[in-house]
């Protein structure tokens, strides 16, 4: 896939036609106002973004609200994607989750506690649930990396990654610390991204 | 604890912040503590990189109007420039302003000036904020929250609140404030570092200051070293923070001009 090239791409102006550009090489058009490598840029991510989106913010019409959002701030900072920092990929997918959390957040800032409280109630016990989101994992590799950070680690970085839970909430859903649910986040994280092999 | 120590512990919040698990007063400090980094950078950037292999392939396709109606909004989208000033570049502008640059500040300046002019106090200081060598105190401010965090549940929760806002001032005399407050919960929490030492028969007094006066928001504890942090309710979003030196005791209305003045508004 090519969004997912993470190798610093040359990057020029006579690559735009080729079918497999990558995610890098249509921002780079992109940050020069082209519209028609903004199109293709869509194609390529505009599926991850709405899919993240959803898991996160759950109601349809909102989720389409903040996938739209993201993708004009796409359009609009292009130029301000530095590719010595990371992959297109990733900065796109950072924007999405930001954006939806935010979007969460927002809605649940008045009765929040009422609200968690509430949800926790009538939560699904926890193992389905992370089971369900390994599940929609597609990626083999992602769901074997996966099922190499112990349990703490893996539902701590779940919960707050698809439910957009902030990590006391985690805390207070896992029945654990405010400081182990840091360190599980922080070592899991390494964990999975040694695993995955993401390294520069 | 030393300062390694100290920055140790910032960075346990990398997990985190990569996550979106971070309250945006906690955010705003630990891009802070990046700004001044060197290495954490880069492996924000690979945490960011394996948490955006998380999200997957797509696994819902978003409706076909939905590509329409982007293409139709991004023909009329300005498009930013590209940033040039590396300064500008800092995730530590986020810190510094809700609006940021020097037009924002000014703003920011003229409100504050406003508000404390409406309060009838002097404003006497600076409301230097973005101080060179922010990374140390963040370091401390940090170090604080965190002992706090898990002592006083409290301020833990108003430190998650979504809509915290985190503001730090240089205090006339030597030392920071920072407070970080949130409307929907009512409250503000205050913690200093390194005030100058009062007399015995003096002590530092925090106000809430509306467009209807100075309202007592608590004494500090102690003037050396990092202060117990301060808690205070009735904040409607609507005040500023401020600090005054007053009378053991405290007094009902500031008796002196204020020392350091954090706008929240």
């Amino acid at each position: 896939m090519a969004g997912r090239e993470r190798k610093l791409q040359a990057v020029s102006a006579d690559t735009p036609e080729r079918a497999d550009a990558t995610a890098e090489e249509l921002l780079a058009l992109v940050a020069r106002g082209d519209d028609k490598a903004f199109a293709r840029l869509y194609d390529v991510v505009a599926g991850r973004v709405f899919s993240l989106v959803r898991r996160v913010v759950r109601d349809h019409a909102q989720s389409e609200e903040v996938t739209q959002e993201v993708l004009v701030e796409v359009w609009r900072t292009a130029a301000r994607f530095d590719p010595g920092r990371g992959s297109a990929l990733a900065w796109v997918m950072t924007m999405a989750h930001r954006r939806a959390v935010d979007r969460v957040r927002s809605a649940q800032s008045a009765t929040r506690r009422e609200d968690l409280a509430a949800r926790l109630d009538v939560e699904t016990p926890f193992d389905a649930v992370s089971e369900q989101v390994a599940a929609r994992i597609e990626r083999r590799q992602v769901r074997r990396c996966l099922s190499t950070l112990t349990d703490l680690q893996r539902e701590s970085i779940l919960l707050s990654y698809f439910r957009g839970y902030t990590y006391p909430e985690t805390a207070s859903v896992l029945g654990i610390p405010l400081g182990t649910v840091k360190t599980r986040m922080r070592d899991g994280l390494i964990r999975l991204r040694d695993c995955l092999g993401v390294t520069r | 604890m030393t300062d390694d120590t100290a920055r140790i512990e910032a960075h346990t919040l990398i997990g985190a912040y990569v996550l979106d698990a971070l309250s945006d007063a906690e955010r705003r400090l630990f891009e802070e503590h990046l700004a001044g980094c060197s290495g954490c950078a880069q492996e924000t950037a690979d945490l960011l990189e394996a948490t955006a292999l998380l999200a997957g392939e797509s696994s819902v396709e978003p409706p076909a109007h939905l590509r329409d109606q982007v293409l139709a909004a991004v023909a009329h989208a300005r498009q930013l420039p590209p940033r040039t000033d590396d300064r500008t570049d800092q995730p530590s502008q986020v810190v510094a302003l809700h609006s940021g640059g020097s037009t924002g500040r000014s703003r920011w300046l003229r409100r504050t000036a406003t508000l404390a002019a409406a309060a009838g106090i002097a404003v006497a200081v600076t409301l230097g904020i973005q101080a060179v060598d922010t990374n140390n105190r963040l370091e401390r401010d940090l170090r604080a929250l965190e002992q706090v965090n898990t002592r006083n549940s409290e301020v833990a929760e108003l430190l998650a609140a979504p809509d915290a806002k985190l503001v730090r001032g240089d205090v006339a005399g030597g030392g920071t404030g920072t407070v970080v407050a949130s409307s929907a919960r009512g409250q503000v929490v205050f913690l200093a570092h390194g005030l100058a030492p009062l007399p015995e028969d003096r002590t530092y007094q925090l106000w809430l200051i509306g467009a209807d006066g100075p309202r007592p928001a608590g004494l500090l504890t102690s003037s050396d070293g990092p202060s117990d942090p301060l808690l205070a309710s009735g904040f409607t979003g609507r005040e500023a923070v401020g600090l005054t030196v007053e009378p053991q005791g405290g007094s009902p209305q500031p008796t002196t001009p204020t020392v350091v003045v954090l706008p929240l508004v």
